[in-house]
């Protein structure tokens, strides 16, 4: 029985060691794809930057790529104040949903409650913008002001789409909070609202950056309901009625039509974005690291 | 034993996969570095305006089902692109979306076929009150320089603005035929409203009771309200005869004689295969 219980066993591990090796090559073609991209955006895009000008691409006001204007100024600070707007609508939300889904729901309140939220990411982003198109944008034009397609307009859409990324995240972070620290602080006196906020939620803080830091790149990233509601001029918005268009506005709207320089000035815009979200993922990195 | 040997079947049988996996990534990885290479006949080449790019692309596509042995290559760059590409041989067919300069004595050699006309529409919301503006005051409008309804004949409210996205065809029509001062440009209002698609912009405006927008012929229906441009309503008739003005033709052009198989493929672009596809683009045909 030894010799042919052993030769299979000697050929599996053979094939254990293939099975490795394939799954290795798999792995690493997934990240040379992201070497890829970064090659080719790059390629395509830095030598404009570079002919422009670094400064005349990053703060040029005006942009009017068919006739030689490559400014990307307005751009980047409405990808930013779009993302606050949604970070300041979404992350008080999620924070308080998550603190009463940690602390104060029973659990079958909590077991159905997490999936319910979790399903509002995947309601696809196109539907967001057009409830926002349909509900919202009307509702602001004609209660706050402006045409509607606004700052504000895009925020709300946004904050409420962040909404199961950041929920999800920082509950995991507050249930993961040992349970002594609670029966501690319960025991000295404190009422369960004090405990939840002075000693639950700064022990969770980590995570709940990450959570944060994780929805901030889903708003910055977020293009197609953008589009929708943002109205997507090109102006430095100072009002949060003011129309704004984002980084991936910019290359989702003029992709179709542009060529030659109009379209390197698109991949540039990528570049733009691409900086600034890996800045965004590697802060995420390692605020885990930190946890 | 019998696990055993039913397992080491299942083995076997995976292991006669494996290679058919290999070919098959194998293949994904090549198909790129194929697609380079195509065969090695001469293409025809059609090269200029990006605004008439999409359409001849879809009547070339459309003309190619029917002649599959033809390579026909529709190319971008603009007007002036085109122009100089039929002046030194590289392209067989330029596209024009501006008329020939008859001083410049290359251009004028060239001989233009107006295939279609692209005219722009001036839209607004059912409910206003405005029924005609003129070439000045839509330009002014978009410029920003006229800010209420009022100052055109309408209710005292803020103009909203919308337009098309920079590189779009109608776009830069209405950049051609509107925004000109002493035929300088004029910038848009950095305000306006930016859509990526004709169906956006209708849209836009038949919800926004001050909105402005363009479209091309083809967009027009009962959810907005068309402006008479100089009190012209612009029709199939009042487009090609040129009452309408915001017009702008869309030439093919040639050096010398067609030879016959770029005659047969302008003489599709005229039949009613090629009109029906320029409806479908939102242009008026030039044919008789």
């Amino acid at each position: 029985m030894s010799v042919p219980e052993n030769k299979p066993s000697n050929s599996l591990s053979r094939r254990e060691e293939r099975i490795r090796r394939i799954l290795q090559l798999m792995a690493l073609s997934s990240v040379s794809v992201l070497a890829l991209i970064i090659v080719f955006v790059f390629r395509e895009g830095l030598p404009l930057i570079y002919n422009k000008g670094f400064a005349a691409f990053l703060g040029g006001q005006r942009w009017a790529p068919t006739r030689g204007s490559f400014g990307i100024f307005p751009m980047i600070v409405g990808t930013i104040e779009v993302t606050l707007g949604a970070l300041l609508i979404g992350v008080p939300l999620s924070l308080l949903v998550s603190l009463y889904l940690s602390e104060f729901a029973d659990r079958k309140v909590r077991t159905v409650m997490k999936p319910l939220i979790e399903l509002l990411a995947a309601v696809p982003s196109v539907v967001y913008g057009f409830i926002g198109v349909i509900l919202l944008v009307p509702l602001v034009r004609n209660y706050v002001g402006g045409t509607g397609f606004s700052v504000l307009s895009a925020s709300i859409i946004l904050g409420i789409m962040i909404l199961p990324t950041i929920i999800s995240i920082s509950l995991d972070a507050l249930r993961a909070v040992p349970q002594n620290y609670r029966e501690g602080s319960l025991a000295l006196g404190a009422t369960s609202w004090q405990t939840a906020v002075r000693v639950v939620l700064p022990a969770a803080r980590s995570g709940i950056i990450t959570a944060v830091i994780l929805g901030m790149g889903r708003a910055m990233g977020e293009t197609m309901a953008v589009i929708m509601v943002a109205g997507n001029a090109v102006v430095v918005p100072t009002s949060a009625l003011h129309p704004c268009r984002t980084l991936t506005s910019n290359i989702a709207i003029e992709m179709a039509y542009a060529s030659g320089a109009h379209q390197q000035a698109l991949f540039a815009t990528g570049v733009v974005l691409f900086v600034m979200i890996f800045c965004l993922n590697i802060s995420a990195t390692l605020f885990v690291r930190r946890k | 034993m019998q696990p055993l040997s039913n397992f080491k079947k299942i083995q076997k049988a995976e292991g006669r996969n494996r290679p058919r996996l290999f070919l098959i990534f194998g293949w994904l990885l090549l198909l790129p570095w194929l697609a380079g290479c195509g065969d090695a006949r001469p293409a025809m080449v059609i090269a200029g305006s990006t605004s008439v790019q999409p359409l001849m692309e879809k009547i070339v596509d459309r003309y190619r089902k029917m002649h599959p042995e033809l390579k026909i290559n529709v190319e971008g760059g603009g007007s002036s692109a085109g122009i100089m590409a039929v002046i030194t041989g590289t392209a067989r067919l330029g596209m024009s979306s501006r008329q020939l300069k008859m001083q410049d004595e290359k251009e004028s050699s060239l001989t233009p076929i107006t295939i279609a006309y692209d005219a722009i529409i001036m839209v607004v919301h059912v409910d206003n009150p405005v029924n005609v503006l003129s070439r000045e005051q839509v330009r002014d409008l978009f410029a920003g320089r006229l800010t209420s309804w009022k100052q055109v004949g309408g209710h005292d409210r803020e103009v909203h603005l919308i337009i098309r996205e920079e590189g779009s065809g109608t776009r830069s029509a209405f950049d051609d035929l509107v925004m000109v001062e002493n035929k300088k440009p004029v910038d848009i209002h950095p305000f306006a409203l930016v859509q990526d698609s004709m169906g956006g912009v209708r849209e836009v405006v038949k919800n926004d009771p001050d909105a402005i927008g363009f479209i091309s012929m083809g967009g027009i229906n009962s959810d907005i309200k068309v402006i008479r441009l100089n009190g012209v309503e612009p029709s199939f008739a009042s487009i090609k005869n040129h009452q309408y003005e915001l017009v702008r033709p869309f030439l093919l052009l040639t050096r010398g004689a067609l030879d016959p198989v770029a005659q047969r493929l302008v003489d599709y672009v005229f039949s009613a295969d090629g009109e029906r596809i320029m409806q479908e683009e939102g242009c008026v045909s030039a044919r008789k």
